[in-house]
């Protein structure tokens, strides 16, 4: 009977200590991010790497917005496109994101919130061939609104800044708190004039 | 005077019909740029990016029997998706996928080319009727070491392909349907051409990775026949 008990305990420490070791791999943290959001975000590039980034200016709201924290930076230019007389304009873009949520039922999901940042040489709002929604200015440079709004893009220096967010408030409140990554450029400065690009 | 405002009045009705197609039936070409979750339309339903479009005579029947002959995507399987044109927001019609190996359990359950579809709401003056879809290629992932994709099913689950130097699964699904839509067959009976919409927006998917289209949506048209 002892015997049975010590395998017993051992079994369900067994069992504990595996599960809990696919899940802390899988999700890094804890196990209670599975329940809510399912698999951690993967970043494929870093703040540090942006900092440092030598291309063209970057743009983020920081570590966190409105309680959102930053889950993921990515950095994947498509550089050999599957349909080469499709995609005209390669994405070449920093994106930073905010938030995290839940796929399900064999289904992606939009995070709350996405800042990614192109060249200007790469599009502006005058390369979409759909019409804009609405037009603003923010911080001394134009900004055009698609997508209902949730969509604000912004055309500053020499980069494109596309805010992807839940509405129009929310991404205009983004867009106050735009600070340089790999510039020098703080809350409440206005952002540079877009720089002409041949 | 009442006569001549009748007569603005019709001239104008007539003039802004052939402008801007007039109407209801015939309002201009609008679509939600994503496909969703559930309904009405909003960022944190959004599932897919819309990258493809077929002008012409897209009405359901017809645009799911072109795809399944031109593309032989023949099966189903997935979950139900949600489109959005001119505020109108309903189900999907139909999906069509590749069809996995026999004997796949579940039937569905293999890497595939994929693709929901849905008319839109009005017909438009100089596009016909409309439909769009979410053309992509997915993997099927069930391994202990992404267990996001056992969630909720213990069976596992579809993941796009993620971003690469190449594109993501959205830009290889929408190339599999351009290419069958312009074989030698078909070639004349379906022109194409494609419009930068900037729904670039990155998908987690249940691995953790990301996916997102590279913009661009291309226009397939379709004839009033069937196949």
């Amino acid at each position: 009977m002892k015997r049975f008990l010590i395998v017993l305990v051992a079994a369900a420490l067994s069992f504990t200590l595996v599960s809990g070791w696919f899940l802390v791999r899988a999700h890094g943290q804890d196990a209670t991010s599975v329940v809510d959001y399912g698999a951690s975000p993967v970043s494929t590039y870093s703040v540090e790497e942006a900092e440092s980034f030598q291309g063209w200016a970057l743009y983020s709201v920081g570590t966190s917005f409105e309680g959102m924290p930053l889950v993921a930076v990515l950095k994947d230019p498509v550089t050999a496109p599957v349909d080469p007389v499709v995609t005209l304009i390669r994405p070449n873009d920093v994106s930073f994101i905010y938030g995290d949520c839940l796929p399900q039922d064999g289904d992606g999901c939009a995070p709350p919130l996405e800042i990614q940042i192109s060249p200007s040489s790469s599009y502006t709002p005058a390369d979409i061939d759909l019409p804009d929604v609405g037009r603003t200015t923010v911080r001394g440079v134009e900004g055009v609104f698609y997508e209902e709004g949730a969509n604000l893009i912004l055309v500053t220096g020499s980069s494109t800044v596309s805010i992807y967010g839940s509405s129009r408030d929310q991404v205009l409140r983004v867009a106050g708190q735009l600070r340089g990554v790999n510039v020098a450029l703080s809350v409440g400065q206005q952002l540079p004039p877009p720089v002409a690009v041949e | 005077m009442l006569l001549a405002v009748l007569l603005a009045a019709v001239v104008g009705g007539v003039c802004g019909g052939v402008l801007f197609g007039g109407s209801t039936g015939q309002a201009h070409f609008q679509t939600y740029e994503y496909t969703l979750k559930d309904c009405p339309a909003a960022y944190k339903r959004q599932v897919d990016p819309i990258n493809i479009v077929f002008p012409g005579y897209a009405d359901g029947p017809t645009t799911v029997n072109h795809i399944q002959f031109h593309t032989k995507w023949d099966a189903g399987g997935g979950s139900t998706q949600y489109f959005s044109s001119h505020g109108s927001c309903g189900a999907m019609y139909k999906q069509r996928a590749w069809a996995c190996p026999l004997g796949t359990v579940p039937s569905f359950a293999c890497d595939r080319f994929h693709i929901r579809v849905r008319k839109t709401y009005h017909s438009d003056g100089t596009k016909g009727e409309t439909a769009t879809g979410d053309a992509h290629h997915e993997d099927w992932v069930d391994d202990p070491f992404n267990p996001g994709c056992l969630v909720p099913s213990v069976i596992g689950s579809h993941a796009v392909d993620k971003n690469g130097s190449n594109g993501s699964g959205f830009d290889k699904g929408r190339r599999e349907m351009r290419l069958a839509f312009n074989d030698g067959y078909a070639a004349g009976n379906h022109w194409w051409y494609s419009e930068y919409w900037n729904n670039r927006r990155n998908f987690k998917q249940c691995d953790g990775d990301w996916a997102r289209s590279d913009g661009y949506t291309v226009h397939i048209r379709l004839h009033n026949s069937l196949h």
